[in-house]
């Protein structure tokens, strides 16, 4: 079953074409790495998906139905969740406080006034963070003196932890060490394991070899290659990212 | 983990509270006031209550100023609203001839018009929150001297009463008088009636109002989902929006609070003021920042606590009893106000930059501030009689240069016994003067001079600075200060060591 799909999908700003009927299209259990240069129309790509920005001319299918998305909150509310690359988290909030941001649990619902229900609230994010395989200690630690690792940790347990039916997630592992790298790649597969879609944006090849069901190029604001991920070698996907090599055909 | 290690871990957990600072200090002030001072003692629970009543009208602006500055916002005119809201709110009650409570309405009815004016401009313009209630401060006291003539009102109606100087108690203590207290109250009555001058004279509703005030705000900070998004929104604006907070509604009703609490604190002082003016509530907008920044609260938003706010206005309370104590020129106060500000913002920049160096200096500066408020008593006074014999001096030999005096000018010319008398000021002042200046200015030089012998000497000779403004009734008022000077000045040398413990522990 197709969950995203776009049927030529343009995006203009002004004379500027940054995107050029753009036919994409996701599987259900599929991690699908997006790579090209920096402009190639990556992010715009997914700012258009997510409601950030509007397109321009195309169709945007999601689980079959068509959608245009007016504001980021409501691709939430549909079942796309994005980890930006800014994590969107907030330093001085405990990391419970963090993953119900936006959705907190209530003892009693009275506008501004409502009640917080703390007790529950750690408790789901404690039982969260460990269906993620995410080590934290402290639930009611503030977010301020915690690795980058453990951010993004908890950025994606916050993404993942809402029955979402997409996560899209912008250079998941670009500002991380090592062996921090390792933890996110494993909740991503672990995600993957649950039946979640990623969608990944990333510069990191090794990575998205490693990952992904399937790599998207983009060049220019086309999509110039969607290949199936053990089909192809890392020089391939170069030669497509920078435009060396044309005319050769994968199977898919 | 020995007990020592538990010890120190918990004493370190305890400073990484934003309001330790403000709690500790209180504690210090507090003994040394009790300990320096003979008469009244300072815990005696009537003067405890004298200082929450004076504290009250500005502690519960300050309250809404948390709120605000939460959210990596200000209210500068705070001050200047207050203003406005008294003296309008007095205004209509005395010469409009309407009931004092539809008075007070009409008095929240105009923070709510004011709140909604920062809000818009503020939240939803996207205007900064300094420039926009900068211009209030100048706006709104401009429009409190227009509607009401800046004139004041005669006596204001009992009604106010309830909210200042009103004794929730003395209802016990009459009814026992009365004998109208139903029978099973006489006891408390009486109580209260036998130990009226010793305990409860000073039991006011301002008091009552600032704590149920700062509980309700604290409860409601702390445990609803406007609290958190004030948070979320004063530590990453953006982030919250992403997680699909409305910002723009909840900074909009944290300057609506804000505006809401001033008007309550203008209440408070009503109902303490015999009457309402238009200049009421001038340089509040200081008083209040100052408590919050005190209590913890990062000027940078997104961090804070409301009880640190209530440990800042008690703080500043307490250091302008301690200078009132000396005798001192009310503008000093405005002097004193703007040194506290810039300690409180420079430690909690300091806190951010975590750095063990940056810390200990913040912490000299700190002492070097308050061997300041001592030095300001006998400095002040030498420094006015020094002037006001040189201004004489020349005035008469303006006067012998056959110039004729304007009545200002003229005043400047001293007779003998003023001469004497100034004389007399500056030879009782000048030793101290000259003490607690090289005091002063060592501890200034530690911050430039990083060797370990000179902050060795510069701490023992506070020291002993301190055990003689003890010793000596004529320098009692400098204990408090100097006490505390000599606490900080010790921690700050132990600040590296601290930060290496606290390392070697969190690694075990």
């Amino acid at each position: 079953m197709e969950i995203l799909k776009t049927t030529d999908l343009c995006k203009n700003y002004g004379g500027v074409q940054a995107l050029k009927n753009v036919n994409f299209s996701m599987k259900k259990d599929e991690i699908i790495a997006i790579v090209g240069d920096n402009g190639a129309g990556k992010s715009t790509f997914v700012r258009n998906i997510t409601g950030v920005e509007q397109p321009s001319s195309g169709k945007v299918e999601f689980y079959n139905d068509e959608i245009n998305f007016s504001s980021p909150l409501e691709a939430r509310s549909a079942g796309i969740e994005t980890v930006y690359q800014n994590l969107a988290l907030i330093d001085h909030l405990d990391v419970a406080a963090n993953i119900f941001l936006g959705r907190e649990i209530y003892y009693f619902k009275f506008g501004p006034l409502s009640w917080l229900n703390k007790r529950k609230m750690n408790k789901q994010a404690k039982d969260l963070l460990s269906k993620t395989g995410v080590t934290i200690n402290q639930i009611d630690q503030k977010l301020v003196n915690m690795s980058g690792g453990q951010r993004q940790c908890i950025a994606i347990t916050r993404a993942a932890g809402w029955g979402s039916k997409l996560i899209i997630m912008d250079e998941p592992t670009a500002a991380l060490g090592v062996k921090e790298t390792r933890a996110v790649e494993n909740i991503i597969e672990g995600l993957k394991s649950n039946g979640i879609p990623v969608l990944i944006i990333s510069h990191n090849l090794k990575q998205v070899f490693k990952l992904s069901d399937k790599i998207c190029v983009f060049r220019q604001g086309q999509m110039v290659a969607q290949v199936n991920t053990k089909d192809v070698t890392e020089e391939d996907i170069v030669a497509e990212i920078t435009g060396g090599k044309k005319e050769k055909q994968y199977a898919n | 983990m020995t007990l020592k290690d538990s010890f120190l871990q918990k004493i370190i957990r305890f400073f990484g509270y934003e309001w330790s600072g403000a709690l500790v200090a209180i504690f210090v002030l507090s003994i040394a006031i009790e300990l320096s001072t003979d008469g009244q003692p300072f815990f005696h629970p009537s003067n405890l209550m004298t200082i929450l009543n004076n504290a009250a009208a500005v502690g519960v602006i300050a309250g809404g100023m948390t709120v605000v500055i939460l959210t990596a916002g200000i209210d500068l005119s705070v001050g200047s609203v207050m203003g406005l809201i008294a003296a309008l709110t007095g205004y209509v009650a005395s010469f409009w001839g309407i009931d004092p409570s539809l008075a007070i309405g009409v008095g929240l009815l105009l923070a709510v018009m004011v709140g909604a004016v920062n809000g818009l401009f503020i939240s939803y313009w996207k205007m900064p929150a300094f420039i926009v209630t900068l211009a209030g401060l100048s706006m709104w006291r401009g429009i409190a001297h227009l509607s009401t003539g800046a004139v004041a009102t005669p006596k204001l109606d009992e009604t106010f009463d309830y909210f200042g100087r009103y004794n929730p108690l003395s209802w016990f203590a009459d009814g026992f008088l009365d004998q109208t207290l139903p029978n099973w109250l006489m006891p408390i009555g009486e109580f209260i009636d036998a130990n009226w001058f010793d305990y409860f004279r000073s039991f006011q509703m301002s008091l009552v109002i600032l704590i149920l005030f700062f509980i309700c705000l604290s409860l409601i900070i702390n445990n609803t989902k406007l609290g958190r998004y004030i948070y979320a929104i004063g530590s990453n604006e953006q982030g919250a929006r992403q997680a699909g907070i409305n910002t723009e509604a909840y900074k909009f009703f944290a300057y609506v609070f804000c505006t809401l609490s001033v008007a309550l604190g203008a209440l408070l002082f009503l109902g303490r003021a015999p009457y309402a003016k238009s200049d009421y509530g001038q340089m509040w907008e200081l008083d209040a920042i100052a408590a919050v920044v005190i209590g913890g609260t990062s000027l940078f938003g997104g961090k804070g606590t409301i009880w640190g706010t209530f440990l800042g206005i008690i703080l500043l309370k307490l250091i302008n009893n301690g200078l009132t104590l000396a005798q001192l020129e009310t503008f000093w106060q405005m002097v004193v106000t703007g040194l506290i500000i810039l300690v409180a913002v420079g430690i909690d920049i300091v806190r951010q930059s975590q750095s063990a160096i940056k810390l200990k200096n913040m912490l000299f500066f700190t002492t070097s501030v308050l061997v300041f408020f001592v030095l300001i008593d006998p400095l002040s006074k030498l420094l006015k009689s020094w002037l006001s014999i040189f201004e004489h001096s020349a005035m008469n030999d303006l006067m012998q240069s056959g110039a004729s005096l304007a009545s200002t000018q003229a005043q400047r010319v001293l007779s003998s016994e003023e001469i004497i008398r100034s004389q007399e000021l500056i030879s009782a002042n000048l030793e101290s003067a000259i003490y607690f200046g090289l005091l002063f200015a060592a501890v200034i030089a530690c911050i430039f001079f990083a060797k370990k012998l000179i902050h060795y000497v510069v701490a023992s000779g506070l020291i002993l600075f301190t055990a003689m403004s003890f010793a000596m009734d004529s320098l009692n008022y400098a204990f408090p200060f100097l006490l505390l000077a000599s606490l900080i000045m010790i921690v700050s040398m132990k600040v590296e060591d601290i930060f290496e413990y606290a390392k070697t522990i969190e690694e075990k």
